[in-house]
């Protein structure tokens, strides 16, 4: 995972790494407001949905707080991964395999998200002597072996899959509902996006960048480089892996296809095309993702080929996704008006 | 199995992995593109194969032919990749080129898909290579056996090619420093077009070969691609020694794992990748450049 960092940090230091911007970001309110605007959006969006595009919605918030969990790493930090598919299964496995408790919904997400905080955490040690080539080949590795386990361990039913995972009630209202599972999973993924803007914006977060933009000079000044890549990395796993528990109870089953390595493709894909350096950008991204899955070549024998030159052209034309068009787009629009 | 049947047929799985493992690290070492597409090209050529003698009586000039064909289009195919697609992002970061890659996976994935269906087809060996032969009294597959001979020959020609040819010496020249290259006068874009098909063709041999042994499907690709990347880290990237030892090393352990411990297969690999990892992150051969290995 490390750059040849040739000097690593003083041991001591403990006060926020950088001083600069934390003092606004206190009394930010980004991390409440976007959030409630994100939850109204889609909330409108869903109830003048016909049912079929309520499903795909639903399904696409779910996306949306993975592929922001995969921004963290990519866009924030900088850290490159292929096979984010891992954490985001082995959230959705852990709550499978306990269908048969009674602890309710809230409990399983936190169960999801803690043992994939483990499992990310256990990675990024494994990964922080490597380059960052080398260690996204390793998480692709890593991402196959989980992948495979599925297959190889009894409990977890191979090609079948678990299935029957119940919603359970939370405060006593009955989820069960797909109105109910709505507001349930879209106040749950808003709290959690709130959540990570508020970090996003935090003396943390502007350290994440500085590792990001240079991890030679970020450890020069004091940011302790390591340990912060590894606790970007268990954020992001931990998101993921809450995600992946509410995609199981979202669908009530869970086979070995959340963990694949063509899904490790598609969040990247997401991500991308939103646009990695803003934070709301794969969230975004992932949202039209799914329509367009779902809309254009869902069905389609072709979609794999469609999925390669939609990237492609990403790639090539839009490197900065959806979010950088619009915002060259506005910079366009900027300098004419004042042309005049 | 005795431990000589369980050797020739390790390094006999080894082989299409160095194959394929030495084309991928080739492009790194000399272009600095970790190819994701690598592993279609693989399958191209497996599916090229499967058409080319499952259309008739396998013999042995279909075969060669097959073989060689499968070689000489996914070689085009790399070309093509190189020309439209790879040159123009040269000057971009390592992250664009491995996305850029990916999405020309998953075209190539999606056109071989188009054409050769979704199922998963199986041929025949010639005759003649189908059968087995004695060696110090244990039976051995001839196919393994000509495996065998393939990646020596491979191996071989790609030292003398890199380090005896003037065409291995500007490709050496290129890895070193490509703009100091440019300036003693070598014509750096035709070299890494070279490069790029030799690379592919690797991939697209050790596709058509392996083609006979397995069921070719246009998913095939997935779990090859991800264990000759394996095999390129763990053997050091850029390093064709590397990739050469670490592909010998995984066909063996695997092979011994099929014949002793069961309960490994499949899994070998990834213990491996993860204590190579561990001990040495560098890889194997890491530290060792292009041509000096």
């Amino acid at each position: 995972m490390s750059v040849p960092v040739r000097n690593p940090a003083p041991p001591k230091s403990t006060a926020p790494p950088l001083e600069t911007g934390s003092s606004r970001s206190r009394f930010d309110l980004r991390p409440i407001y976007e959030p409630l605007i994100f939850l109204s959006a889609t909330t409108v969006a869903y109830f003048v949905m016909p049912p079929n595009m309520q499903y795909v919605l639903g399904i696409a918030v779910i996306y949306a707080l993975l592929a922001t969990s995969l921004g963290v790493l990519f866009g924030w930090t900088g850290i490159y991964t292929f096979g984010h598919a891992a954490f985001f299964g082995i959230g959705a496995y852990a709550t499978a395999l306990l269908k048969e408790q009674a602890w309710g919904p809230l409990a399983f997400l936190g169960i999801s998200a803690v043992v994939a905080v483990i499992a990310a955490m256990l990675i990024g040690l494994i990964g922080q002597r490597l380059a960052k080539v080398e260690f996204a080949m390793l998480t692709m590795i890593v991402g196959q072996i989980a992948y495979l386990l599925t297959f190889r361990v009894p409990a977890l039913q191979g090609d079948n899959g678990i299935y029957g995972i119940p919603r359970g009630d939370v405060f006593g209202i009955d989820i069960t509902p797909p109105a109910s599972f709505w507001w349930y999973s879209i106040i749950v993924v808003a709290i959690v996006m709130g959540v990570l803007r508020r970090i996003h914006l935090s003396a943390f977060g502007e350290s994440l960048n500085a590792i990001r933009d240079d991890a030679v000079k970020a450890a020069a000044i004091g940011i302790p480089v390591k340990s912060l890549r590894l606790a970007a990395f268990g954020l992001a796993g931990g998101v993921a892996g809450l995600a992946g528990g509410l995609f199981a109870q979202q669908g009530s089953i869970v086979t070995p296809s959340t963990l694949s390595f063509a899904f490790s493709g598609q969040i990247i894909i997401m991500a991308l095309l939103g646009g990695m350096m803003g934070f709301w950008g794969p969230a975004l991204g992932a949202i039209l993702f799914q329509f367009i899955n779902a809309l254009v070549f869902g069905n389609s024998p072709h979609g794999t080929l469609v999925l390669g030159i939609i990237l492609l052209a990403v790639v090539m034309l839009f490197p900065s996704g959806v979010l950088g068009a619009l915002a060259r787009l506005r910079d366009l629009l900027m300098r004419t008006r004042s042309k005049r | 199995m005795t431990l000589l049947s369980t050797l020739i047929s390790g390094v006999a799985y080894g082989v299409p992995l160095f194959l394929v493992a030495s084309g991928l690290t080739l492009i790194y070492g000399v272009i600095g593109v970790l190819n994701f597409a690598h592993g279609s090209f693989f399958v191209v050529g497996a599916l090229l194969a499967t058409t080319i003698i499952g259309s008739t009586v396998p013999t042995v000039p279909t075969f060669i032919i097959a073989v060689l064909a499968g070689a000489a289009v996914v070689a085009a195919l790399g070309m093509l990749t190189e020309t439209t697609v790879v040159r123009h992002l040269y000057r971009r970061d390592h992250i664009t080129m491995l996305l850029a890659t990916f999405a020309i996976l998953l075209i190539v994935e999606g056109a071989a898909e188009g054409i050769w269906g979704n199922s998963s087809r199986a041929i025949n060996k010639p005759e003649i290579l189908s059968g087995s032969t004695q060696i110090l009294g244990t039976t051995v597959p001839l196919y393994d056996i000509l495996l065998v001979i393939v990646g020596a020959v491979v191996a071989i020609g790609l030292f003398l090619l890199i380090n005896k040819s003037t065409f291995g010496r500007s490709v050496r020249a290129i890895a070193q420093d490509q703009v100091m290259g440019e300036a003693v006068g070598l014509n750096t874009k035709r070299v890494m077009l070279l490069v790029f098909g030799l690379g592919s063709a690797l991939a697209g041999l050790a596709g058509a070969l392996i083609a006979p042994n397995v069921s070719v499907s246009p998913s095939l690709g997935h779990a090859f691609i991800l264990q000759s990347f394996a095999i390129v880290i763990i053997g050091g990237l850029g390093s064709v020694t590397g990739s050469l030892v670490a592909a010998l090393l995984v066909g063996v352990s695997e092979a011994f794992a099929v014949a002793y411990a069961t309960y490994l297969t499949g899994f070998t690999f990834y213990i491996l990748v993860a204590i190579i990892l561990l001990v040495r992150p560098r890889g194997l051969l890491g530290s060792a450049k292009l041509g000096r290995a």
